[in-house]
């Protein structure tokens, strides 16, 4: 998988440059396929992410709502990214490091 | 431009196909056939009517069917039709066309083919049609260009993809001391977003008049009753929008503001050219059900113009090495304050209705 890497119970997102609508379809189905493998959680791992859209935040919405808020977390969010985040206390999400 | 009900036959005796092709398109009442006996007379009738769908059997007198549909699928006018090739036998390298089918042509099966294309043919037309509805009334829904001798408000809107997640209205009171108005930011910026627009501008405007009549006493209230709304209605399939609602009250030179994830606005002062960032930080209406939403104000005085926008257009503002000209929808309202005139309460309002829409 391109974006998607499961460690043990957890899909881990990470996606280098821009996370927006194009990559989102991408995520969505990678996902999909982890939650089958038996994920149940979901980690966001912005270290390689230079700017998040809002396709990007609607889907991680919907993802951390599937898959419950305390089994779903975020990490290593900088600059444009930590902003996008703030801007609507997504930063939330970034609680559990 | 092709002609999206019209047919080309080529063969030497086309009537046996002519009747399958009416048969099977008897619920089309507007679709012409139109023949040719040769690949070359071929040819000259597709330039002259440009049909959709060309019907070549393989041993014409001049060439073969493939090299037709080969020559023809390689122009400029025929890359994107669709063609049959009849009474194939063997098939030639490169031959390019869409469809083959034997000698022996079982009727039932070449008028099911026939149908089917055109069913497409007409759904696609048929959406086309309804996607460019979608795109007037959207544009229907833009306010109107609007100049007071207090403020003059206009509006960029300029949607990512023909159709925009955005949406943005304003008005004045009836007291003719306010301007009333909103901003919101369906996430995502495809045609999933278009789809929420005029639910979200639906309960925000009514939760605006409802604060413009005094049933409802704050902008906070407005974007929380909005967001419980979207939870009754959508449950966990509740789509996040970042939206802003502000009232200006002039009366009082204050603005009134509260924001949903919508991350600034910009203000400039009076005999500066320097435009200043107001950072706002609150949930996203449709992120989680029981939040607070905090109305915030704003002095005007020394403000002569105030820029609210989604980040389709803040974020591309003010910011050095950006790699995309245009990543999002883009929408705002931009506000000009007229200052010798804040504060009377004989203003006169005149409607103007140029308004700017960038597409």
């Amino acid at each position: 998988m391109k974006y998607v890497m499961i460690d043990g119970a957890t899909a881990v997102i990470s996606v280098e440059g821009a996370f927006n609508l194009c990559r989102t379809a991408i995520v969505n189905t990678e996902l999909n396929s982890a939650y089958q493998q038996g994920c149940t959680k979901v980690a966001v791992d912005f270290f390689k992410t230079t700017s998040i859209d809002s396709s990007a935040i609607r889907d991680l919405t919907k993802t951390r709502r599937r898959v419950h808020p305390e089994n779903f977390m975020a990490r290593n969010a900088t600059n444009a990214v930590l902003a996008a985040l703030k801007a609507a206390k997504l930063d939330e999400w970034l609680k559990h490091e | 431009m092709y002609s999206k009900s019209s047919v080309l036959v080529i063969m030497q005796e086309p009537f046996k196909i002519i009747s399958w092709v009416k048969e099977a398109l008897q619920k089309y009442e507007d679709i012409k056939v139109y023949t040719a006996a040769t690949g070359l007379t071929g040819f000259a009738k597709f330039n002259e009517y440009l049909p959709v769908l060309v019907i070549v059997e393989n041993d014409l007198p001049d060439m073969s069917g493939m090299s037709f549909s080969a020559i023809l699928k390689d122009t400029d006018r025929g890359f994107n039709c669709t063609i049959y090739v009849l009474g194939v036998t063997s098939f030639m390298q490169n031959a390019k066309a869409d469809y083959y089918f034997p000698t022996e042509l079982n009727k039932d099966i070449f008028s099911m083919q026939i149908r089917t294309f055109f069913d497409r043919q007409y759904m696609r037309s048929h959406h086309s049609d309804e996607f460019e509805r979608a795109k007037m009334r959207q544009n229907e829904f833009l306010p109107a260009y609007l100049e007071t001798s207090t403020f003059k408000v206009d509006t960029i809107y300029s949607p990512f993809s023909e159709l925009s997640g955005d949406g943005i209205d304003y008005w004045y009171g009836e007291d003719k001391e306010g301007l009333y108005g909103l901003l919101f930011d369906c996430t995502g910026h495809d045609i999933v977003s278009f789809t929420q627009v005029g639910e979200i501008r639906a309960l925000l405007k009514r939760g605006c008049k409802y604060f413009q009549l005094g049933t409802i006493s704050s902008l906070g209230e407005i974007l929380k009753n909005a967001n419980e709304d979207l939870f009754a209605l959508h449950g966990d399939d509740t789509t996040p929008t970042a939206a802003i609602l502000f009232f200006f009250d002039f009366k009082k030179n204050v603005l009134h503001y509260c924001s949903a994830g919508i991350p600034n606005f910009f203000i400039r002062h009076e005999n500066s050219d320097a435009m200043n960032e107001i950072l706002m930080e609150n949930y996203l209406i449709g992120y989680e059900e029981n939040v607070i939403f905090e109305e915030k104000e704003l002095s005007l005085e020394g403000i002569d113009e105030i820029v609210f926008s989604s980040d389709g257009l803040s974020e591309l503002m003010f910011k050095e090495n950006i790699d995309n000209a245009k990543h999002d929808d883009v929408s705002a309202i931009l506000i000009k304050i007229l200052k010798c005139n804040v504060g009377k309460t004989d203003v006169h309002y005149e409607h103007l209705s140029e308004r700017k829409v960038i597409s």
